[in-house]
């Protein structure tokens, strides 16, 4: 359950030769319990990739890293081409669950900027990293909203060191990144400032079609964090990062030439200060105080007349005070309460005007040891929103010891993703011939569709319309079973885990009325019931001098309880082939939901030689065939056509020490060159990546 | 068990069928069943305009198996219409034939009779067969797919029977290219799946 890839919480850079396999083997993570916990007595699937494997790998965004990892599923949109928009970027998905369904965290506070419900990752650098933290399964019971499949959480670099480290990448594409940290420790205070450029051309799978699979783009991302300590007991860490991201759109409509360009303008900004104080050796609190503005402006115009084809501009503000107490009230107990107020708005022209919500909550979790075998820890949050009302969300996770080296772990978690802005308040009509409506649930009602059939705009309104009421949040309950083991040697250990989530009042749109063009109104319900399902796996060790090595495995089934119920009653035909005759489907046929690999699985070898002077990882993740269209109405993919192909990836890094601080890189990416233009559009063939890094220590 | 009857009966029937018309006729099998004639499942493409303002109807036939001119619009020449999503038949407020259409979730070559009643007729603001009702929309995409096991049975203008199946629909340029977004289609092809009933009887 509880993976390590590769562990050490230092540079390789800077480690003495004789340590580099000296695993820390009980690392802290903070994610799974809201304070810092021993790895080996986290209850509930924590995956944690450090910055050392993130070095080794030399990956540069966040995409890339996570790709590598069990079980983490990278979904991407429609691709950089398709209109309004949709740069939905690059999602996961965590046990089976969506992008949307995934609560993602820059030291411990929530990121916004979802496009088409997903955060795209490929907007975080991982040069600023200190270590990732994933927990599996929903944690709304400590986060809320969105902590439905998991929680990733992003830690950033500050030590206290004094250090300058500064990097340099180059590669196919034109593809640049630049780096610069520095990290500053005074008696008082401590200051990290990092900023990274990152640019590429982009590139071109499918050379068939005028546009590129990935159009050219530039970003940079800059952080100051300031740490100050006004005694052994308060504590003001102020925590600044700024995103700001352009990409360009090339395409072509109604021809082959490309007659429609422009850019899309990402901005994304965080203020956080948070002040610890410790009362006694009983009691700490943590008050925080967190801003965040996100803005995606989009325009695009044709390239002859320069007049504008599509304009969009979304703007996010999220505003949030927390305060969380830590009591150890007793010898074997610590109780966490906190609560919070959370205000956001949301402005873009598809909304009929600017809106907002309120956000009170609060939580409480009760860690217990009853006996040295033991960890017991039950939490519930209650959440009281303005769009959607109240929500409870209990958890439960108990701790076995069975052995100095055997874990029993148990939990159930609840997780809920409430209604979303665009489901809520969307007021959209397509300026294209068709002419389609889609109304958030809120901006429906009946009555505005009698009127309507009165002045001729409305044809028919369909009995859906009449079921349209508020929206509930998307419920799931999530169950996990598992172990972690070490061997007898201290280098081979594994995990193992079961896991089962079900999910209620999914939000689905659906035709709820027909306008005098023909065409439909769409509005959104909550209507679906579903599951994910599965198994996961990590094993890893060490061998030889200096060699270490891992593999993951993922099995996940996944199901619509409506469909299923509609199979067993023979009333869900499929086609065979595209152009075939339908036939009744049976069970056998159902593939679940769509866009899940059945089987993932990974494989990595890293080694670094004795003196850390040189070395190298080969690192390869391979998915079977996903569900990507639904050609036939059934609602799950049945024919080939209807998959994406599995494909395996191949990725290789070589590194050496060519002077005392300076280290050179070499990455060779997807070496079997596997490609897929539609549906893995994120994913260049071949390419290769050099690397010039320094880093500077003086404390 | 009536429907294992049916295909026992309708193999059976095929079957005399085949051995010769004289005998049928000798034992006057089926007053009821005179004007059966064997038919034949036949698969065929149309273009239809994807601007449901400006665009115009693309007309059908099930016995000449073709599209007919617009031209022929208000006469019994076709059986049904189509204009981007929406299907007209020849019925009511879109034609001067006795028309009518309803559709059966089924498979297709299961269905072997079509029902005796419940031919939908098209009156204003309500057609026959509503939009939406066999396909599947995907608003992010903007495609959009006929559901598998959704049969029309049609009354044809001329009062005989076909039933068609609608296999895929397509994005197209003007000559019926296929055109992927976000190259904007100016023509849907749907491929169909029909059998006409050409002797008037009810079965296929």
């Amino acid at each position: 359950m509880i993976l390590m890839v590769l562990s050490s919480v230092s540079y390789a850079q800077k480690m003495p030769a004789d340590s580099v396999l000296q695993r820390e083997l009980d690392e802290m993570v903070i994610t799974a319990t809201r304070t810092e916990r021993h790895l080996s007595n986290v209850t509930v699937p924590t995956l944690l990739v450090n910055a050392r494997s993130i070095q080794m790998s030399g990956n540069l965004r966040l995409n890339e890293v996570l790709q590598e990892q069990t079980g983490l599923f990278l979904t991407s949109g429609t691709g950089s081409t398709s209109v309004g928009g949709g740069v939905f970027g690059n999602g996961i998905q965590i046990q089976g669950m969506a992008p949307d369904y995934t609560l993602i965290m820059l030291d411990g506070e929530p990121l916004i900027g979802r496009q088409g419900g997903i955060i795209d990752l490929s907007r975080f650098t991982v040069s600023n990293i200190r270590k990732i933290e994933v927990i599996k399964g929903p944690s709304s019971a400590l986060y809320g909203s969105e902590a439905m499949g998991g929680v990733v959480n992003i830690i950033t670099e500050q030590r206290r060191k004094n250090y300058i480290s500064s990097g340099i990448r180059y590669g196919s594409y034109h593809t640049t990144d630049i780096y610069s940290s520095a990290n500053l420790d005074a008696k008082k205070s401590t200051f990290y400032l990092f900023a990274n450029f990152n640019a590429s051309e982009g590139y071109d799978l499918n050379t068939g079609t005028p546009e590129k699979t990935i159009d050219p783009y530039l970003n940079g991302s800059a952080q100051l964090k300031w740490t100050y300590r006004f005694n052994d007991r308060t504590r003001l860490s102020w925590n600044n990062r700024i995103y700001q991201g352009l990409q360009s759109s090339y395409f072509a409509i109604n021809g082959n030439e490309i007659n429609i360009s422009g850019n899309g303008i990402t901005t994304d900004m965080n203020i956080n200060p948070v002040l610890t104080h410790l009362y006694n050796d009983q009691l700490k609190t943590i008050l925080k105080l967190y801003t965040s503005f996100y803005r995606y402006e989009q325009k695009l115009n044709h390239i002859d007349t320069e007049e504008t084809y599509y304009a969009d501009d979304f703007q996010h503000i999220y505003l949030r005070a927390e305060n969380q107490t830590e009591w150890n009230w007793h010898p074997n107990a610590q109780l966490i309460a906190g609560g919070g107020y959370n205000l956001q708005t949301v402005n873009t022209s598809r909304y009929r005007t600017e809106k907002e919500e309120h956000l009170g909550y609060a939580f409480v979790q009760n860690e217990w040891k009853p006996g040295a075998k033991w960890i017991l820890i039950p939490g519930v949050r209650y959440d009281i929103n303005s769009a959607y009302g109240n929500h409870f969300s209990p958890k439960l996770s108990v701790q076995f010891k069975f052995s100095d080296r055997t874990n029993l772990n148990f939990s159930y978690g609840s997780g809920f993703k409430a209604p979303d802005f665009r489901q809520l308040y969307l007021y959209y009509i397509n300026p294209a011939a068709q002419g389609y409506r889609v109304y958030g649930a809120s901006e429906f009602s009946v009555e505005e569709m009698e009127k309507h059939l009165l002045d001729g705009l409305i044809i028919k309104i369909l009995p859906e319309a009449y079921l349209i009421t508020g929206l509930k949040p998307e419920v799931s309950h999530g169950f996990n079973v598992g172990m972690t083991h070490k061997y007898k040697s201290r280098d081979l250990r594994m995990d193992f885990n079961l896991f089962y989530n079900h999910i209620n009042d999914l939000i689905n749109y659906l035709p709820v009325a027909i306008t005098n063009n023909n065409t439909l109104v769409f509005s959104y319900m909550n209507v679906k019931k579903a599951y994910t399902g599965g198994m996961e796996y990590n094993i890893s060790g060490s061998f030889g001098k200096g060699f270490e090595w891992s593999s993951g495995y993922q099995l996940l089934l996944t199901g619509d309880q409506d469909v299923l119920k509609k199979i067993f009653k023979n009333e869900v035909y499929g086609r065979d082939e595209p152009l075939g005759a339908s036939r009744r489907m049976s069970i056998w046929d159902y593939s679940g939901l769509m866009g899940r690999s059945m089987h993932m699985l990974n494989a990595k070898l890293n080694y670094i030689n004795e003196k850390g002077a040189y070395g190298g990882s080969i690192r390869a993740i391979y998915r079977s065939r996903w569900g990507v269209l639904d050609r036939d109405g059934n609602g799950f993919a049945n024919m080939k056509e209807e998959y994406a192909e599995g494909f395996l990836m191949v990725n290789m890094s070589l590194q050496k020490k060519i002077f005392k601080n300076l280290t050179l890189q070499l990455n060779i990416n997807n070496l079997l060159n596997q490609t897929d233009a539609l549906y893995v559009p994120q994913n260049p063939g071949i390419h290769f990546l050099g690397s010039l890094q320094w880093n500077f220590l003086t404390k | 068990m009536e429907f294992l009857n049916q295909i026992i009966f309708d193999m059976y029937l095929k079957n005399i069928l085949i051995a010769g018309l004289f005998i049928v006729m000798g034992i006057g099998l089926s007053s009821c069943e005179k004007d059966y004639v064997p038919t034949e499942v036949k698969t065929t493409d149309i273009l239809t305009d994807v601007n449901p303002q400006t665009g115009a109807y693309t007309y059908f036939s099930f016995k000449n198996g073709t599209v007919v001119a617009n031209t022929e619009a208000q006469t019994t020449n076709w059986d049904f219409g189509v204009k981007f999503t929406t299907f007209i038949v020849n019925s009511g407020i879109s034609g001067p034939g006795e028309g009518g259409v309803l559709i059966q979730n089924g498979v297709f070559d299961e269905i072997l009779e079509a029902p005796e009643t419940g031919y939908l007729v098209d009156e204003t603001g309500d057609l026959a067969i509503v939009d939406g009702e066999w396909y599947d929309y995907n608003p992010v995409t903007h495609t959009f797919a006929p559901k598998a096991g959704k049969v029309f049975i049609f009354k044809t203008a001329d009062g005989k029977y076909a039933k068609m199946e609608l296999l895929a629909a397509t994005p197209t340029d003007a000559n019926g290219n296929t055109v992927t977004p976000p190259t904007f289609p100016t023509k849907i092809k749907y491929t169909l799946r029909y059998a006409y009933q050409e002797g008037g009887s009810r079965k296929f």
